[in-house]
């Protein structure tokens, strides 16, 4: 595979298949509810964080993954959303998925890394 | 309620913080290693006509040691166009990527000893071709790890800037690799060792462009 590829293909794996469950809920229930967005939010940061190279981006993202965790824990005992709780979790998401990408872009595209494969033979 | 909400917030604030400096990061590195390529590149132009420019080159990158990976050196090299003579003395001709460990930038003399049983593939070329990155099994893994030692002690010692004296030195730590494999008992090896350093000697004998 090429750098592009490499990219591609890590990109698909690591970034967007995570988020594969809030897709298939948006395109099955035509929504997404409050509590799945902040449980997403609260394991996707904090996967972030751990993948990453920088230890500063580790603790921020466990710091954002208490508060999106608690934020969960908030809305199913209460069954109400905090407000602006919906769109914290998005933007946190996209954040995060950005982060990730330029990290893989410059792994792979710059730097010219493989992506490691699922299955090696 | 109102600190939930708050929170939230704050974490989406962290986040947009997060992207603010992971951008910073990006940017600096990115900038910093095309500085140091820049710098390395400037040098070797520099020492072109210098009879101590092995020398000199690689004292420089010792400096880089820590700054800088094996890897990304090659990558550096590549990018800013460094000239044949240089990429021999970097330190590092063997690099198994850190991201995938049946991967490795290697050194396309070391490529010819390797046994067509053995499977690997090249996956891509750096340097005008005189680094390939290649995907390797166990076997082939094991073999070029020993072959690349001899080989990567042999090319990193000689001062010499001769394409003449740096053949003879290849064509020194093949035989003796070759003697190594002879030692193991694995004499089908030897003899393509043995076969292909002769194959690379003449050819390199009957170069008209030696100085």
């Amino acid at each position: 595979m090429n750098r592009f590829a490499n990219f591609g293909v890590s990109f698909l794996i690591v970034i967007l298949i995570p988020l594969i469950p809030i897709g298939l809920e948006w395109w099955l229930a035509g929504q997404i509810t409050d509590r799945s967005l902040t449980i997403t939010a609260a394991i996707y940061s904090v996967s972030t964080g751990t993948s990453s190279r920088y230890g500063f981006f580790l603790i921020l993202t466990v710091v954002i993954s208490i508060i999106f965790a608690a934020c969960f824990g908030y809305i199913l005992a209460i069954q109400t959303p905090p407000s602006h709780c919906r769109e914290a979790s998005f933007a946190t998401i996209f954040c995060m998925s950005f982060i990730h990408g330029l990290e893989r872009f410059r792994v792979h595209v710059l730097l010219r890394q493989p992506f490691q494969p699922l299955f090696k033979s | 309620m109102i600190v939930f909400s708050i929170l939230a917030i704050g974490a989406a604030i962290l986040s947009l913080c997060a992207v603010t400096q992971s951008l910073y990061i990006f940017v600096v590195q990115t900038r910093k290693l095309d500085r140091i390529g820049e710098e390395l590149k400037s040098l070797a132009n520099q020492l072109e006509d210098s009879s101590r420019r092995r020398i000199e080159f690689q004292d420089k990158l010792a400096n880089l040691d820590r700054e800088v990976s094996a890897w990304n050196l090659v990558i550096l090299a590549d990018r800013h166009d460094f000239p044949k003579w240089t990429i021999t003395c970097l330190p590092n001709l063997f690099v198994k990527s850190n991201t995938d460990s049946n991967h490795a930038l290697v050194w396309q003399f070391v490529l010819q000893f390797i046994p067509e049983t053995f499977e690997y593939k090249e996956l891509d070329s750096f340097c005008r071709g005189e680094i390939v990155r290649i995907r390797m099994g166990e076997r082939a893994s094991n073999y070029v790890n020993k072959l690349a030692h001899r080989v990567e002690g042999a090319r990193k010692s000689t001062p010499y800037v001769s394409r003449k004296a740096f053949a003879g030195t290849l064509n020194q730590a093949m035989n003796e690799f070759e003697l190594y494999l002879r030692q193991q008992g694995d004499s089908n090896f030897a003899e393509l060792v043995g076969k292909k350093r002769k194959e690379f000697f003449l050819a390199e004998l009957s170069n008209p462009s030696w100085s």
